[in-house]
């Protein structure tokens, strides 16, 4: 696995964790949702986001309303609901656990290298 | 120059170019495809071609054709179907069946390309099927023939996927962008200097335009006659339903046996007076009424459509009316077969008079009776006449035929006819009808009267003994019609005209 191949593997595990936490900022329509994590470095392809978003609507972590386009037809804006509210909270809580292991990990093994 | 297609991604409408179109449409049907089996996937689809369109919307300027470049950024954009789907791992998208089709290859072409498409649909090198083609034209030209019914029948592949078609490879993604891309490369390195090439393409490019006229007109032709087809099988059918109708009201029911004219005025006349049993007699006309009525209503229905241009339609009902059809073809024949046992045997009954002459001239009447006879009335009465060779009476030979089933039943239908004829002064009459008392069967019943003149006998007819006269042979060799109006005398060389020679002198 090259580093771009697993860069992309990481993302795309990490996908529902980071379109959860870009909707905290507030409601988006995808298209939004995609620049937001794009421009924190987060390149997917858009289609992946759909979905995605439909899934989270189906368990009820998020919702969507119609609203008129100046150019076409409506769009979808999507935003969390109390419940997604309360998911991107343990999900933010078990990342930083999790970022706190990687880290302790990475830590602990450059010891050892450092050791050797 | 290329071909457009219009279409709506995302309810905003598009005009694409061809091969933008088919792979857009196969990029979208894929990803249609996928999520048409998980629960909610409709939706994400639709979202997804709603974004397409907003896309294309985004990076195709108004009033421009969508080519295959903004699809393919498009593409980039959304992520390929894997990326969309989540891998291959997740079901595929079902693969539409692979179909191999005939189509001329016009990147394989030399004139038409004929051979390159053949080649193609038989996976054979196009150069062999060049070469055999060369060697036909030999024997009589056959070849040339056979290479021009080729290239107005077989379509020539224009979008990349007849292309792939053509080939007999699968319609994917992959395989159509391949193939695009594939003839991109070729346009950019068909700038061809060969001499002989060029002939021979700018030969294959006149040809095609022929072709193209030929293809028109005979399309045009055919729709033509296609049109004029269906309005004749709709007037046919129209026919053998009016006949039908005509024959249920029993304004129709005409049987001509034995030069006789049975004319029975309504479907309870013809099951009573015909068939064996009532029962097998309604099972027989509503056969007829079937055997005749299912093709012709088949026949409109098809003219019409054709007219109307509706293809589609009730073909799940062919096979059933088929099926009815051939039952009902099965009774008739049965039927006819019944009936015509019917009429198996044949006997007759006779009985004979003589006069002594005793009239200057005898008239010979067949005026129709007056009184109102019981049963059926038959007009089935002949005359014949000869020289009486044996004495110098007036003879007279009364006949009564019939057939039947067997000779006993025949024989009894003979001497139930009822017929009578009287000699009064110096007229014979002798009516055209015979009659059928009620509760008997029609099976040709009929009658034959021979009537012996003898020598120096003189006769005259009356206007209506010329239909019943049995080509009486006479020494003018007149017709039948043409004795009425004269008198007549027996001689030795047999019935002599008196009337006409006189006229003749």
């Amino acid at each position: 696995m090259g580093s771009g191949e697993l860069f992309q593997h990481l993302r795309r595990s990490l996908l529902e964790y980071s379109v959860v936490q870009a909707l905290v900022e507030g409601e988006a329509y995808p298209a939004d949702l995609i620049g937001r994590l794009g421009r924190v470095g987060l390149q997917v392809p858009e289609g992946t986001v759909y979905p995605l978003l439909n899934r989270l609507k189906a368990d009820g972590y998020v919702e969507y309303r119609w609203e008129e386009s100046p150019s076409g037809p409506p769009r979808k804006y999507y935003s969390l609901s109390a419940k997604g509210l309360k998911l991107a909270e343990e999900y933010r809580q078990a990342w930083e656990k999790l970022k706190k292991s990687v880290d302790s990990l990475n830590t602990s093994q450059n010891k050892h290298e450092k050791n050797l | 120059m290329k071909k457009t297609v219009q279409a709506s991604v995302g309810r905003i409408p598009f005009i694409f170019e061809e091969d933008a179109y088919e792979v857009l449409k196969d990029y979208l049907h894929a990803i249609e495809q996928h999520f048409s089996q998980t629960p909610g996937g409709k939706e994400v689809a639709e979202d997804l071609e709603m974004r397409a369109g907003e896309l294309l919307r985004e990076t195709v300027a108004e009033g421009c054709v969508v080519v295959l470049n903004d699809v393919q950024k498009l593409m980039e954009r959304l992520g390929s179907v894997k990326d969309i789907t989540g891998g291959p791992t997740s079901s595929a998208p079902a693969p539409r069946p692979v179909v191999k089709r005939l189509y001329r290859n016009p990147d394989e072409r030399v004139l038409g390309g004929v051979c390159g498409g053949l080649g193609a649909y038989f996976g054979l090198d196009p150069v062999w099927l060049r070469l055999l083609w060369l060697v036909m034209i030999f024997f009589m030209g056959t070849g040339l023939i056979l290479y021009l019914l080729l290239w107005l029948i077989i379509p020539e592949a224009r979008t990349p996927a007849e292309k792939l078609e053509m080939k007999g490879q699968p319609l994917t993604l992959d395989q159509l962008s391949k193939s695009v891309q594939e003839e991109t490369s070729r346009i950019i390195h068909q700038v061809n200097t060969n001499r002989w090439k060029v002939f021979l393409r700018n030969v294959g490019q006149f040809g095609e335009q022929m072709i193209g006229y030929t293809r028109r007109f005979l399309q045009k032709v055919f729709r033509l006659l296609g049109g004029v087809l269906s309005l004749l099988s709709i007037l046919i059918a129209a026919l053998i339903l009016f006949f039908l109708v005509q024959l249920i009201a029993g304004e129709l029911a005409v049987f001509k046996i034995n030069q006789s004219e049975l004319v029975l005025h309504s479907p309870t006349d013809t099951v009573a007076w015909i068939f064996p049993t009532p029962w097998e007699g309604w099972l027989t006309l509503v056969a007829l009424v079937l055997f005749l009525g299912i093709p012709s209503v088949m026949l409109a229905v098809h003219g019409i459509r054709y007219l109307t241009g509706r293809k589609q339609g009730m073909s799940w009902l062919n096979i059933p009316l088929f099926t009815v059809w051939l039952l009902m073809t099965g009774l008739l024949v049965w039927s006819g077969i019944r009936l015509a046992r019917q009429f198996y045997s044949h006997q007759y009954h006779e009985y004979n008079t003589s006069w002594p002459n005793h009239w200057n001239v005898l008239n010979i009447s067949m005026a129709y009776p007056t009184n109102e006879q019981e049963g059926l009335v038959l007009e089935a009465v002949q005359l014949h006449i000869f020289r009486n060779t044996q004495d110098s009476l007036w003879g007279l030979t009364l006949q009564k035929n019939s057939a039947g089933p067997t000779p006993t039943h025949a024989a009894a239908l003979a001497s139930a006819i009822q017929y009578t004829f009287h000699l009064r002064g110096d007229t014979l009459w002798l009516p055209p009808v015979i009659c059928l008392p009620v509760g008997t069967k029609y099976r040709g019943q009929h009658v034959e009267i021979f009537l012996y003149v003898p020598e120096g006998g003189r006769l005259r007819f009356d206007r209506q003994a010329a239909e019943h006269l049995a080509h009486v042979p006479n020494v003018q060799g007149l017709e039948d019609e043409e004795m009425v109006p004269y008198e007549w005398v027996m001689t030795g060389a047999g019935l002599s005209c008196v009337g006409c020679k006189k006229k003749a002198e």
